[in-house]
């Protein structure tokens, strides 16, 4: 590699480094390279014995504070050149559209799954509903004169729908519990795809 | 070595080799070689770190017809070096104490 591959490679490397820091270390670069074929190195010697521009940026990224790095990723994202606004005004028809389908999925997404954890409680209800509802029937039938088997066999499962409902509200807590993770789910994943992932 | 004890020693270092007269990054790391490794990617965190601390300053000077930049410790930086060697008495004494304390158990 060549002293203005080098530095390249190292100026993309720490793109995401504040200007005054980047030219600081673009600087002490080029002049250590320099001053390393003035000691008699060959350009691709001097080059070479420095170590490569990702250790090199790992390294001075490393150094530098998060706030430094977050707030210059906030301040090159509100930057924007005269031409991409341009761009962006005229395709807005194009993406308004996609970002109100995106959002309109989204938000069916959302409605759906908390139809679905809404069934489940119905579910539950009718179970609870039914188990009761057999009870007053079975004794009706009783004092009416039907036949014993069949008031047992209503009072039965009347008792069965009545033990099912108790058990189906744990099948409702879960159902919550994971609908909610869910839902919490698609909006970090919504985050990430507008902010994207920090290094 | 320990890699915060390294890295809190070559920050002395480099004030150690920059305290007599202004320096230049190159000639640090050759002045540190028959003492210490230092790399060219260590060099230059160290030299930022020092220079928020306000332990040195820089400037620019001319040198062979480009820029070169220069390093000048500062009060402060003349400060840190007179600690740490007050920090090593200390240092060398617990050191002393060890080898004192293993060479003795090793000879029962």
């Amino acid at each position: 590699m060549n002293q203005s591959e080098f530095l390249s490679a190292l100026a993309q490397q720490i793109g995401s480094l504040p200007e005054a820091d980047r030219t600081a270390s673009l600087e002490f670069y080029s002049e250590l390279i320099a001053d390393r074929m003035e000691d008699g190195l060959s350009e691709q010697e001097a080059v070479a014995g420095i170590g490569t521009p990702e250790e090199i940026a790992a390294k001075i990224i490393e150094e530098t504070p998060l706030n430094t790095l977050v707030r210059e990723r906030v301040r090159s994202r509100r930057k924007l050149r005269a031409w991409e606004i341009i761009a962006l005004v005229i395709g807005s028809p194009l993406w308004i559209a996609a970002l109100i389908v995106l959002l309109t999925l989204v938000a069916v997404a959302y409605i759906v799954l908390w139809v679905l954890v809404l069934v489940v409680y119905i579910v539950g209800i009718v179970f609870a509903l039914t188990g009761v509802a057999c009870i007053p029937v079975g004794v009706l039938q009783l004092l009416s004169g039907d036949p014993l088997e069949q008031v047992l066999l209503i009072i039965g499962a009347g008792l069965v729908a009545i033990g099912c409902a108790i058990l189906w509200f744990f099948v409702c807590k879960w159902a919550t519990i994971g609908a909610a993770r869910l839902s919490r789910g698609i909006a970090r994943g919504i985050k990430r795809l507008f902010i994207g992932r920090r290094k | 070595m320990d890699i915060q004890l390294k890295r809190g020693l070559l920050e002395v270092c480099v004030l150690a080799a920059i305290k007599n007269e202004d320096s230049y990054g190159y000639r640090i790391i050759k002045d540190m070689k028959p003492y210490t490794e230092i790399s060219e990617s260590t060099l230059y965190p160290i030299l930022r770190r020092l220079e928020q601390q306000a332990l040195l300053t820089v400037r620019s000077m001319e040198h062979n017809g480009r820029l070169r930049k220069y390093y000048r410790i500062t009060e402060a930086g003349k400060a840190r070096i007179a600690s740490f060697r007050a920090e090593w008495v200390e240092i060398d004494a617990i050191y002393r104490f060890i080898v004192e304390e293993d060479s003795r158990s090793e000879s029962i």
